[in-house]
């Protein structure tokens, strides 16, 4: 995000928001509306700059602009590019030598099994006699690439090389797993960035089953921002999303559209998936198997996930998000027919909740691209970003330790680090541990915050919680008992407690 | 200390114990503070001229009171005078008064005046760091005028550009062009640590012309750090921009041609255009808005029979 910033780096960052929009469709759209609305009779020639400009502004199409150029706006980042990627060097080489693992563990799956990456299906096979859900023995020799546990243990592993670790204890030592020097929001911060939440507005998923009136009042206020454009939608979601409005609300905060052009692209996708067949896809199947098809609330959806993550695993348009991201699609992998984002165990519960929401499956698969693009994919790769995964660890950890060093003290003599439990519930946002309607509440303020670090501030407040509990257990496995369910667990509550309520 | 020892040709004088400075409240151990001073006094009554004085190290930077001088080695601590400056930190700093001194080398505590400061933190500024870039043709010293300063930062907090300026007809003279600019928001954390730079002439406080030698001095507060320096400067000379042109030679002598054309007795053409569009509006208009009702006179049955015009 652009920040205050002199004239120059503004109109730098102009001339950059307007390179790419050049390209687009959004772009080919406008200037075929204006040469169409020549023919209108008020458009004088004399003043035909600004009768051009009232026309687009008029009939709709400036707002389809500003949706477009904050989309962008929260996509871009004014730096060179391998340093947008990554500007910490050792991050980027810690995230390499992950990928080299991650694909390595890949060919040598592909070539035990004999499976390649991917292929063309022959054309003799017709696309059904081919079983698009393969029989159990054979779907059971695939295992998940890797669990989140294992990319727990590299970001342990990090390290600064010129940071000076020789000190003695000190105020500043850090009792947690993560032991980086990135700067991380503290309560008090996080109380400023989040005021909306704060004790005295109301919420939704606290003030719902309050009398009808404001609660009716936000809806129909909800309506008529859904007139508006993507940043008022961003705004109002900061206190909730009421459940009929949601799927709009995030629509439009997302700018993820449902046109012609996106139903026929998920087509094209669909067709690919038809053509090709993919090493990936059987990981999506086992996956799909593993993760949803077990969870009581997202069974149901099991076809409809089937479809997206193969979709998404062919998508080119994925590839552009690398140029942020500091991973890189592996190029072997790109070679083969794959589109660089390989899935872990879990990845398919990104999508599940969105089932909800969505009808259409090609407006779930924008809606969830669209997602992944911005916030998911930081939550499985090395970087410094504050809404990354190292840096919600941390914050994590220096949440709790500021307030619970009791608690944090006793889980850590007994070896059962905080982190260690609340790695998997962060890694996944939270999908598959909480209820469904306190998930989409929680995925609210993640859109409408447009951060990820209210995973780290939920993770702190469960763990304060259930504190009392945690302070009797004395081994790692009950403590994970303890915290084994949180089905039952009011998400907004808890952060409103954890944020404004406790002593700091 | 003991006693003078017994050889010839010096000169017996008091060795008084050594005194630390003072950490705090608290007498301090000689290796935390740092610093400490001995005081040799020289018999009384006598003023001698020192050849030299002779001593046996014993980990310690020796102190000398020196003015002048050209250092070229690797870390070397010169001058040092210390008056009243109580430390209560661990580091601490050296406090140097130096004038006058061109320094070669990458990493040497260089140029603080300090006076009467009392510093109460924890961590002091450790080291600073400066930089020289000295524009040397081989022929001769060259001048430039600067456009910007670019580089890459490692874990440098902030930065001060000092530029030499030459002036035809005057002295060379150093000067402050910007003053603590900060690279990393936080010292302590590593936002920032590793970004790239620029500095443009507009952010300096002078005109950055004439300029002789760029000095940069560097400072990181946070002794989280092991090391801290800046990559790939590169300064790059201001070019007097190229008088605009929009449109080239051909094109402008297309457009100028278009208004010599002869215009008497003809209606200005942008008039006639903006005329013309106005009717092809109102047919616009007319077309948008047709009624069903018929025009009136000359119509039989919705259509026009040629003989009944000719007879009107």
């Amino acid at each position: 995000m652009i920040d205050g910033g002199t004239e120059r780096e503004l109109s730098a960052t102009i001339a950059q928001l307007v390179q790419r929009l050049k390209g687009s469709h959004l772009h080919s759209q406008l200037e075929r509306r204006a040469k169409d609305c020549l023919h209108q009779p008020e458009i004088k020639l004399e003043s035909l700059k600004e009768d051009v400009r009232h026309f687009l502004r008029v009939s709709g199409w400036e707002k389809k602009l500003h949706n477009a150029v904050y989309r962008e706006m929260h996509v871009l980042l004014p730096t060179p590019p391998e340093h947008r990627k990554e500007p910490l060097l050792y991050m980027r080489s810690a995230q390499a030598s992950w990928e080299r693992r991650v694909l390595k563990s890949l060919s040598s799956m592909s070539s035990e099994l004999g499976v390649p990456l991917a292929r063309k299906v022959p054309s003799g096979q017709s696309a059904s006699s081919r079983p698009l859900i393969g029989p159990n023995e054979y779907l059971s020799q695939f295992r998940p690439v890797y669990a989140p546990k294992d990319f727990l243990e590299v970001l342990i592993g990090l390290r600064n090389p010129n940071h000076d670790h020789s000190e003695q204890v000190s105020t500043r030592s850090h009792w947690g797993l993560i032991q980086l020097p990135l700067s991380v929001r503290d309560v008090v911060q996080m109380r400023e960035m989040y005021s909306e939440l704060g004790l005295t507005s109301g919420q939704l998923g606290i003030d719902d089953e309050a009398n009808l009136h404001p609660g009716r009042r936000r809806f129909s206020l909800g309506i008529m921002v859904l007139d508006q454009d993507s940043a008022a939608a961003q705004q109002y979601s900061r206190q909730g999303c009421p459940m009929g409005l949601r799927a709009d609300l995030w629509a439009l905060i997302l700018n993820a559209t449902n046109q012609a052009q996106d139903m026929m692209h998920y087509e094209q996708l669909k067709a690919g998936v038809i053509q090709h067949d993919m090493l990936v896809d059987n990981l999506i199947y086992k996956d799909v198997k593993l993760t949803a098809s077990n969870d009581d609330y997202y069974f149901v959806f099991e076809d409809f996930l089937y479809q997206v993550l193969m979709c998404f695993s062919r998508d080119t348009a994925i590839l552009e998000h690398f140029m942020y991201n500091s991973a890189s699609p592996p190029r072997s992998f790109i070679q083969g027919g794959g589109r660089g984002v390989i899935p872990f165990h879990g990845f398919s519960m990104y999508v599940a909740p969105l089932c909800f929401l969505y009808n259409s499956p090609s407006e779930l698969y924008s809606v969830f691209r669209e997602m992944y693009v911005r916030y998911f994919f930081r939550l499985h790769s090395v970087s410094s970003s504050p809404s990354g995964i190292v840096s919600l660890c941390l914050q994590f950890e220096r949440l709790l330790q500021a307030h619970l060093p009791q608690l944090f003290y006793h889980l850590r003599q007994i070896g059962a680090q905080p982190l260690r439990i609340a790695f998997r519930w962060m890694v996944r946002a939270f999908s598959g541990y909480l209820s469904t309607d306190q998930l989409l509440l929680l995925w609210d303020r993640l859109l409408a915050y447009d951060s990820l670090e209210i995973l780290a501030v939920l993770a702190a407040a469960v763990f304060a919680f259930r504190s009392d509990n945690l302070m009797e257990v004395t081994s790692l496995a009950s403590a994970e008992a303890v915290l084994a369910d949180l089905s039952t667990l009011k998400v907004m509550p808890l952060i409103q407690i954890f944020l404004f309520a406790s002593a700091a | 200390m003991s006693e003078s020892s017994d050889l010839t040709d010096h000169v017996t004088c008091t060795i008084k114990a050594s005194v630390n400075l003072q950490i705090g409240d608290t007498k301090t151990e000689i290796s935390q503070s740092g610093v400490s001073v001995v005081d040799i006094n020289l018999p009384f009554g006598k003023t001698v001229n020192i050849e030299d004085v002779t001593f046996k190290n014993y980990f310690c930077i020796v102190c000398i009171q020196i003015e002048d001088i050209t250092f070229k080695n690797y870390f070397c601590i010169v001058c040092i005078q210390i008056e009243d400056i109580t430390f209560k930190n661990y580091f601490c700093i050296v406090c140097i008064q130096i004038e006058d001194i061109t320094f070669k080398n990458y990493y040497c505590i260089v140029c603080i005046q300090i006076e009467d400061v009392t510093f109460k933190n924890y961590f002091c500024i450790v080291c600073i760091q400066i930089e020289d870039i000295t524009f040397k043709n081989y022929y001769c010293i060259v001048c430039i005028q600067i456009e910007d300063i670019t580089f890459k930062n490692y874990y440098c907090a902030f930065v001060s550009v000092r530029v030499l300026k030459r002036t035809p007809g005057q002295e060379a003279q150093w000067s402050t062009a910007l003053r603590d600019l900060p690279l990393m928001e936080n010292p302590h954390t590593e936002a920032g640590s590793q970004d790239y730079y620029s500095i443009h002439r507009d952010q300096m406080l002078l005109v950055p012309d004439n300029v002789v030698s760029v000095r940069l001095v560097l400072r990181q507060p946070s002794s989280a750090w092991l090391t801290f320096n800046l990559e790939d400067i590169k300064i790059h000379p201001h070019t007097q921009p190229a008088p605009v042109k929009e449109v080239s030679d051909w094109l402008s002598d297309l457009t100028l041609v278009d208004q010599h054309l002869n215009m008497e007795g003809l209606p200005d053409p942008q008039a006639v255009s903006s005329s013309i569009q106005q009717m092809w509006a109102l047919t616009e208009v007319m077309q948008t808005n047709q009624t069903t009702a018929s025009i009136g006179r000359f119509d039989v049955d919705g259509c026009y029979d040629i003989n009944l015009l000719c007879l009107t």
